[in-house]
């Protein structure tokens, strides 16, 4: 009978112990989602290139340029330099790796208007450059038809051998020498006739003074 | 006989026993429910820095910061990122043009009642197949979490 008794108390002891615990461990939790936010991600954009120079030597054109850095520093990823107008349309030759050159060697005479444009990643491509037109019959002759922008990029030629974009004459007085028009004009696809392109007032030339134009416009590819 | 097999002090404990445990088991309390908070107050917050400048190849960091507008603490236990919608036409918010990255944080992350925490951050990466049509392009981030209320 003790026993059972002790039995029965410790039964009602550990129960009452069980009761009076399970107060503190049976909380319970829940879950709160936040309230969905927007980040917001801005790109940046390709910037435009400046000072696009071109030089000859034999039937190769050598272009260089400025160097053009994103808006936070970062530079881009190459140039394209780019014939809008003349024999050929299309990517002259490309530069990456940070060089600021390239040469392009025409299977044809080296003549036509050519405008850069930076490059990032494989497929962003920036605004095209002021036009640059070189002229055959003119080696060494830098030729900078940019719009607004008159100034020669180049001092090799200076001297009055630098004729710039609407202005005359003076590479139009030594190119009808030199200067074969075996190009037409209406063959030139693009506004350049065979006649030097800057030389306004050159008959057969009359597009000539908006090559820059149209090569800053029209940088089809 | 049947008198025998159940003495009264066995009952008598048994019968003890078991009120005691009812008695317990109606103690129990679950948890209250969330307080209620005014309806001006922000339930968990979260609130992601702007990321800018991106371009082919750039990777940037957008920090998180957590509110708990509760009056008891909060456990929060995931954070993530997701690409939603651009602002040009032509640039499709996909992972071809904009990638989130996991997030870089020590979670589970306990933010005091009423309290706010830096969280961390995920990154944004622009691989450098992005389309040219997404220059000068705001992508929009979805971001969400979750938490647990804490113990008390």
């Amino acid at each position: 009978m003790k026993r059972r008794t002790a039995v029965s108390l410790m039964v009602t002891i550990v129960g009452g112990a069980i009761a009076a615990g399970s107060g503190l461990t049976a909380w319970a939790t829940w879950a709160v989602s936040a309230t969905p936010v927007q980040g917001l991600a801005q790109t940046g954009q390709l910037p435009g290139v400046e000072n696009l120079a071109v030089r000859a030597n034999g039937k190769k054109l050598t272009f260089s340029w400025n160097e053009a850095r994103f808006a936070s520093g970062a530079a881009v990823g190459g140039y394209r330099v780019v014939a809008t107008a003349g024999a050929f349309l299309g990517t002259a030759c490309e530069a990456t790796g940070g060089s600021l050159t390239c040469v392009y060697t025409p299977s044809g005479r080296p003549e036509g208007t050519f405008v850069v444009r930076a490059l990032a990643g494989s497929k962003w491509i920036g605004p095209a450059s002021a036009a640059v037109t070189y002229a055959p019959g003119n080696e060494n002759l830098v030729l900078d038809a940019a719009v607004g922008a008159a100034e020669p990029t180049s001092t090799a030629t200076t001297g009055g051998s630098k004729p710039k974009a609407k202005s005359t004459p003076k590479a139009t007085e030594t190119a009808p020498t030199t200067a074969p028009t075996g190009t037409s004009p209406t063959a030139a696809t693009g506004t350049t006739p065979g006649q030097p392109t800057v030389s306004p007032g050159t008959a057969g030339s009359t597009p000539t003074e908006t090559a820059g134009t149209a090569g800053t416009t029209a940088p089809a590819e | 006989m049947r008198s025998d097999r159940f003495p009264r002090g066995r009952r008598w404990g048994a019968g003890a026993a078991a009120v005691l445990l009812c008695l317990g088991t109606a103690s129990v309390r679950q948890a209250p429910a969330p307080e209620p908070v005014s309806r001006d107050t922000a339930t968990f917050g979260l609130r992601a820095t702007p990321v800018n400048g991106l371009y082919p190849g750039a990777v940037r960091r957008s920090r998180v910061t957590v509110t708990n507008p509760y009056p008891y603490p909060i456990s929060v236990r995931s954070i993530g990122a997701r690409v939603d919608s651009t602002s040009r036409r032509g640039c499709r918010p996909s992972a071809r043009n904009l990638r989130v990255g996991r997030f870089h944080g020590r979670l589970p992350l306990t933010i005091p009642a009423r309290g706010r925490a830096d969280a961390g951050a995920f990154e944004v990466q622009m691989p450098g197949s992005v389309d040219d049509a997404c220059q000068r392009a705001t992508f929009r981030l979805a971001v969400s979490g979750s938490a647990r209320t804490v113990n008390r």
